[in-house]
C-alpha cells in the first residue's frame, strides 16, 4: 500500500529525513521510531505529500499513486479515500466547532458519498471501533482522548482507507486508554487487513503492535528489520541504546499493552 | 533516550514562517525608512522649508491660494503661506505630540503594570479595574471630552490623548510581569532575600520592556490620527501653530476651488500614520516568532 | 455558562460605575461656572443663585457624585444648556441617526473585510496578500475626517452622483411622508414601504458610511488573515487536508469560524471606536446624529450634553463587549462549557 524508495525531504541544504526503502503491504503494520528531531513525522506527512517548504526528492507510491508526481487534484482525492492520518493530540485534531458527525458527513461528500449511505458508513465505522453512535452528536470537547483517537480511526474506516497513518496517535493518552487505541489498531489491520505506518518514540508501544520497524535518527534510518530482529538483535548502537533504555516490567501475557520489548519480539513473529 | 511529545513538524513550518517574515519586513523596512524621513524633515523643518517664516504667522495676502508652482510646490493657502513650509513644520507638532504623548502614557502604564503584576492581589484587581474603566471609552471619545473642558492647546492634547492611552500599557505590561514573576530566576533571587522592589525594577522591568515597546510603535500611528482629530475640531493647536488636522480644518470649505490646501496636509497624516502602522506591525510579527 | 455569564454581567456593572464617576470627575473640570453658562451673562445675582441651586452646584463633590447617580439612575441625565431639553431626549433623538450610519458602515466592513481577510491568507506571502495588507494599512491610517472630505469634494460636490449632505432630502416630507417608528430613517422607510425616502436615505447613506467603513474594514481584514493563518496551521487544520479537501476549503469551510472568534471581539471594539470616528464624519456631512449633537455641545461648553454622551457611548462599548462573549459562546462551543 506504501512504496518509499530514496525518499529525501531537504530544507535547504540539510536532509531533515531520509528513507532509502520503506513498504506498508495491506494487514501489515510498520513502526517507525526515533527521538523527535529524528524525521519520522515528516516522513509520514511525506507520505501524503503534505510535508511544507521543504522539498521532497524520490520516489513515494501511495495505493498506487505517484504522490510526487500527481496533480493537486489527484492527490486530494487519494487522501481520505485511500489513507487515511491520526495524529498525537486527539483533541487539537478536531475542530473545535464542528461537532464529530458534521466532519465525518463533510468528509464523506467529499469522497462523493452522501446521503443515507453517508449515515450508514458513518454509523458502521463508529461502532467498529467500539463507540457509541452518540458521539456524532458531540464536539471535540465533550469527548475524551481515547474517543478523539478512535473517532479519527472511524474517519478512515468510513471513507474506506485501506492505510492508516499514525503519528503518535497516543502519546497523549494514559496507559490504559493507549492499548484501547492500539488494540483497535490491531484488530482492523487483522480482521480488515488494513495497512498501518505507526510513528511512535514508545518502543514498548510499538513492539505490542508493530510487525516490522524502522529506527530512525536525525534524519536517517540506523536499521530496520523486523520486530523480532530489530528487538532481539539490534544491529545498530542506537538501537541498543533506545532498547535499553526502555523500563523492564515484571512478565506479563503478551497480549498486554506494556509487553516488554522480548517478548513482545517474538509476539510479532507469531503474528505475521 | 528523550522523551518528547512536541511533534517534528515544526522545523519544516518555520520555513514557511521564515519567508513570511521576510516579507513583513521588506513592508515594515518601507515604514522604517519612511518614519526616518518624517523624523528628518521635522528636526530640519527651519533648513528645508523653503520659506521658514511661513510655518508660523507671516502672511503675504497678495500671494493667497497660488497653486502648486515651482515657487510652491504644494500651493499656498488662504493667507499666502507656504503650504509645503507649513506641512514640514506640522511635522514637527505631530511627532512631539506622539512622542511627548507615548513617553507619558508608556512609562506610567508599565510602572503601574509591573506594580500590579508583581504585586498581585487586591492591589492587581484595583489597578486592573481602573484601567478596565478608562478603557470602557473608545479612545477619542475620553480624549474629547478631556480637550473640551481643558484649554484647546497642544499641551491640552497630549494630556488628554495621554489619559486614555497608559491603561494599555498597564494591561500589557502587567500580564507579562505576572508570568515572568512566577519563573525561577525571580523566585530565586526572591529566596536570596532580594528586596521586592529590586527584582521589580532588575528582573521584572527588562522582561516586560520588549512587548511594550512593539506596542508603542504600533500605537504611533493612533496618537497621531487621534491628534490630528482634535486639532480638526478645534480642541488642540490653534494659530498660528502649524499642525496638520488644524489645517484641513481651515481649508476645508476651499477643497472644491483651492484643493492643495486640505489634499496635502492630510497625505502628509496619512503617511506618518502609514509608516508607523506597518513599522509597528512588523516588529510585531518578529516578537511573536 | 450561567457563572460565566454572571461574573461577566457583574464586572459590566463595576465597570459602568467607574465610567459614571470618571465622567463626573471630568464634568467638574470645566472652566467657568455652568450656572453663568445656563443662566447668562447678564443674569442678577438671584438667577445666578437659582441655577446653582438647580445644578446642585452648592453642594460638596460627594454629595454632588451622590445625586448625579441618583439621578442617571432615574432616568433624569440633565438639561442640555444649548437645546434646553432633557439630556436623556436630546440622545433618544440623535442616537437612531449614528447607529444607522454606524450599522451601514459595520456591515460594509464585514462584507468587505473578512472576505479580503481570507483572500490574504489564502494566498499569503503572495502578490494578493501583500496588496491587500498594504491596502488594509491605508484604510487604518487615514484620517477620516479628511477622506470624508475628499470623498464629499470628489463624489457629491464635483462628481454629482451622491447628495452632497443630510440624512434624506426632507422635500420628500411633503410628497411622500414618513412615519417614525425606529427612528433609524432608513428602516423606517423600509418597514412603511415609502420607497422614494428609502431610496434617498441610501443615497446619503452611501458616502459617510463608506469613510467610516473604512477603519473597522482594515482592521477586520487583518485581523481575520491573522487568525486564518493561525487557525490553518493547526492540528485539526492538517488532519482536514489529510481527509482530501483543498487548501480553500481548509480555510473557509474548517478554519473560517474558529477564526472569527477573535474577530468577533475586534468588531463589538470597532463598533464604539466607529460611533466617536462618525463624530468627525457626521460634522462634514452635516448628519443629524450623536456627533453633530457633541459638536454643538462643544462649541457651547455644554457640560451635561457633553456628559451625556461620554456615558451613553461608553454603556454602549460595554454592552457591545458582553453582546460578544455571548455571541462567542455561540460559535465556539467550548466557551460555552466554562
Amino acid at each position: 500500500m506504501i512504496k518509499i524508495r530514496n525518499l529525501a525531504v531537504r530544507i535547504g541544504d540539510r536532509v531533515i529525513a531520509s528513507v532509502p526503502e520503506l513498504d506498508v503491504t495491506a494487514g501489515e503494520c510498520v513502526a517507525i521510531v526515533g527521538e523527535s528531531g529524528s524525521g519520522k513525522t515528516t516522513t509520514l506527512l511525506a507520505t501524503l505529500g503534505l510535508v511544507e517548504g521543504a522539498a521532497v526528492t524520490g520516489e513515494i507510491t501511495l495505493g498506487g499513486v505517484d504522490v510526487l508526481g500527481a496533480s493537486p487534484a489527484e492527490l486530494m482525492s487519494v487522501r481520505g479515500s485511500r489513507a487515511a492520518l491520526v495524529m498525537q493530540s486527539p483533541q487539537a485534531a478536531l475542530n473545535p466547532t464542528m461537532r464529530l458527525g458534521t466532519l465525518m458527513r463533510r468528509a464523506l461528500a467529499r469522497h462523493g458519498v452522501k446521503g443515507d449511505e453517508a449515515r450508514r458508513k458513518a454509523e458502521d465505522a463508529v461502532a467498529a471501533v467500539l463507540l457509541d453512535t452518540a458521539i456524532l452528536r458531540r464536539y471535540p470537547h465533550q469527548v475524551s482522548g481515547g474517543q478523539a483517537q478512535r473517532f479519527a480511526i472511524a474517519l478512515a474506516l468510513a471513507l474506506g482507507a485501506e492505510v492508516v497513518l499514525a503519528d503518535e496517535p497516543t502519546s497523549a493518552l494514559d496507559v490504559t486508554v493507549q492499548a484501547e487505541v492500539v488494540a483497535v489498531l490491531r484488530r482492523l489491520r487483522d480482521e480488515r487487513g488494513l495497512a498501518v505506518l505507526f510513528v511512535s518514540h514508545d518502543l514498548a508501544l510499538v513492539s505490542t503492535i508493530a510487525d516490522r520497524v524502522v529506527v530512525m535518527k536525525e534524519g536517517a534510518v540506523v536499521e530496520s528489520g523486523t520486530a523480532a530482529d530489530v528487538f532481539d538483535r539490534p544491529r545498530d548502537a542506537y538501537t541498543r541504546e533506545l532498547i535499553a533504555a526502555v523500563p523492564r516490567l515484571p512478565e506479563r501475557p503478551a497480549e498486554t499493552a506494556a509487553t516488554p520489548p522480548g517478548e513482545a519480539g517474538r509476539t510479532g513473529e507469531e503474528e505475521t | 533516550m528523550t522523551v518528547s511529545a512536541s511533534p517534528e513538524a515544526p522545523p519544516v513550518l518555520r520555513r514557511t514562517a521564515l519567508r513570511h517574515l521576510a516579507g513583513v519586513d521588506r513592508l515594515a523596512m518601507v515604514g522604517a525608512v519612511l518614519l526616518a524621513l518624517i523624523v528628518l524633515a521635522a528636526l530640519l523643518a527651519p533648513l528645508i522649508a523653503p520659506y521658514p517664516d511661513d510655518g508660523g504667522s507671516a502672511t503675504h495676502p497678495l500671494d493667497a491660494l497660488l497653486p502648486p508652482s515651482g515657487a510652491h510646490w504644494f500651493g499656498t493657502d488662504q493667507v499666502g503661506r507656504d503650504v509645503l513650509s507649513r506641512v514640514l513644520y506640522g511635522a514637527r507638532t505631530s511627532l512631539l505630540i506622539a512622542v511627548a504623548v507615548l513617553v507619558i502614557s508608556g512609562v506610567v502604564g508599565v510602572v503601574l503594570g509591573v506594580v500590579a503584576g508583581y504585586a498581585g492581589g487586591w492591589v492587581r484587581d484595583v489597578i486592573m479595574r481602573v484601567t478596565d474603566v478608562f478603557l470602557a471609552f473608545p479612545a477619542l471619545l475620553l480624549s474629547l471630552a478631556l480637550a473640551v473642558v481643558l484649554q484647546p492647546s497642544v499641551t491640552t492634547v497630549i494630556v488628554s490623548i495621554a489619559v486614555t492611552w497608559w491603561p494599555w500599557y498597564t494591561r500589557l505590561t502587567a500580564s507579562v510581569a505576572a508570568s515572568v514573576s512566577t519563573r525561577g530566576f525571580v523566585d530565586a533571587a526572591r529566596c536570596l532575600g532580594v528586596p521586592a522592589p529590586v527584582i521589580a525594577i532588575r528582573h521584572v522591568l527588562p522582561n516586560s520592556l520588549t512587548p511594550v515597546l512593539v506596542q508603542l510603535s504600533l500605537d504611533g500611528g493612533g496618537v497621531i490620527l487621534t491628534a490630528a482629530a482634535l486639532s480638526y475640531l478645534g480642541l488642540g493647536a490653534h494659530e498660528p501653530t502649524s499642525e496638520w488636522g488644524l489645517m484641513v480644518q481651515q481649508g476645508q470649505s476651499l477643497f472644491t476651488t483651492d484643493w492643495w490646501v486640505v489634499t496635502f496636509p492630510g497625505l502628509a497624516i496619512l503617511v506618518t500614520a502609514f509608516a508607523f502602522n506597518v513599522l509597528g506591525e512588523g516588529l510585531r510579527a518578529r516578537l511573536a516568532r | 455558562m450561567l457563572r460565566y455569564l454572571t461574573r461577566r454581567l457583574g464586572q459590566a456593572v463595576l465597570v459602568v460605575a467607574g465610567v459614571v464617576v470618571l465622567t463626573f470627575v471630568i464634568m467638574r473640570l470645566v472652566p467657568g461656572d455652568p450656572a453663568v453658562a445656563y443662566a447668562g451673562p447678564r443674569a442678577s445675582p438671584a438667577e445666578l443663585a437659582a441655577a446653582r441651586a438647580q445644578f446642585g452646584l452648592d453642594d460638596s463633590l460627594p454629595v454632588q457624585l451622590w445625586k448625579y447617580v441618583r439621578d442617571l439612575a432615574g432616568g433624569n441625565w440633565g438639561v442640555s444648556l444649548h437645546t434646553r431639553q432633557p439630556v436623556r431626549d436630546d440622545l433618544f433623538q440623535a442616537f437612531p441617526a449614528s447607529l444607522e450610519l454606524v450599522g451601514a458602515a459595520l456591515i460594509i466592513a464585514i462584507v468587505v473585510g473578512i472576505p479580503l481577510g481570507v483572500g490574504a491568507a489564502r494566498f499569503k506571502g503572495k502578490f494578493p496578500d501583500l496588496s491587500i495588507r498594504v491596502s488594509s494599512m491605508l484604510a487604518v491610517s487615514i484620517p477620516v475626517f479628511w477622506l470624508a472630505l475628499a470623498l464629499q469634494t470628489v463624489f457629491a460636490s464635483g462628481l454629482g452622483w451622491f447628495p452632497v449632505a443630510g440624512e434624506y432630502d426632507s422635500a420628500l416630507d411633503k410628497t411622500s411622508p414618513l412615519h417614525v417608528y425606529t427612528n433609524i430613517t432608513a428602516v423606517d422607510a423600509l418597514i412603511t414601504g415609502n420607497w422614494p425616502i428609502l431610496l434617498s436615505a441610501l443615497a446619503h447613506l452611501v458616502l459617510p458610511a463608506l469613510v467610516i467603513a473604512a477603519y473597522p474594514a482594515g482592521v477586520i481584514a487583518q485581523m481575520t488573515r491573522a487568525s486564518l493563518i493561525e487557525e490553518s496551521a493547526r492540528d485539526h487544520a492538517r488532519l482536514e487536508r489529510a481527509l482530501g479537501f483543498g487548501e480553500t476549503s481548509v480555510l473557509t469551510r474548517f478554519a473560517l469560524r474558529p477564526a472569527l472568534n477573535p474577530v468577533l471581539s475586534l468588531i463589538a471594539l470597532v463598533f464604539a471606536y466607529s460611533i466617536v470616528n462618525g463624530f468627525l464624519v457626521e460634522a462634514v456631512f452635516n448628519w443629524p446624529g450623536l456627533g453633530r449633537y457633541a459638536a454643538d455641545s462643544i462649541r457651547s461648553l455644554d457640560t451635561p450634553s457633553i456628559a451625556g454622551v461620554t456615558l451613553l457611548v461608553a454603556v454602549l462599548y460595554v454592552v457591545a463587549n458582553l453582546a460578544v462573549d455571548l455571541i462567542q459562546g455561540v460559535i465556539d462551543p467550548r466557551m460555552r462549557a466554562r
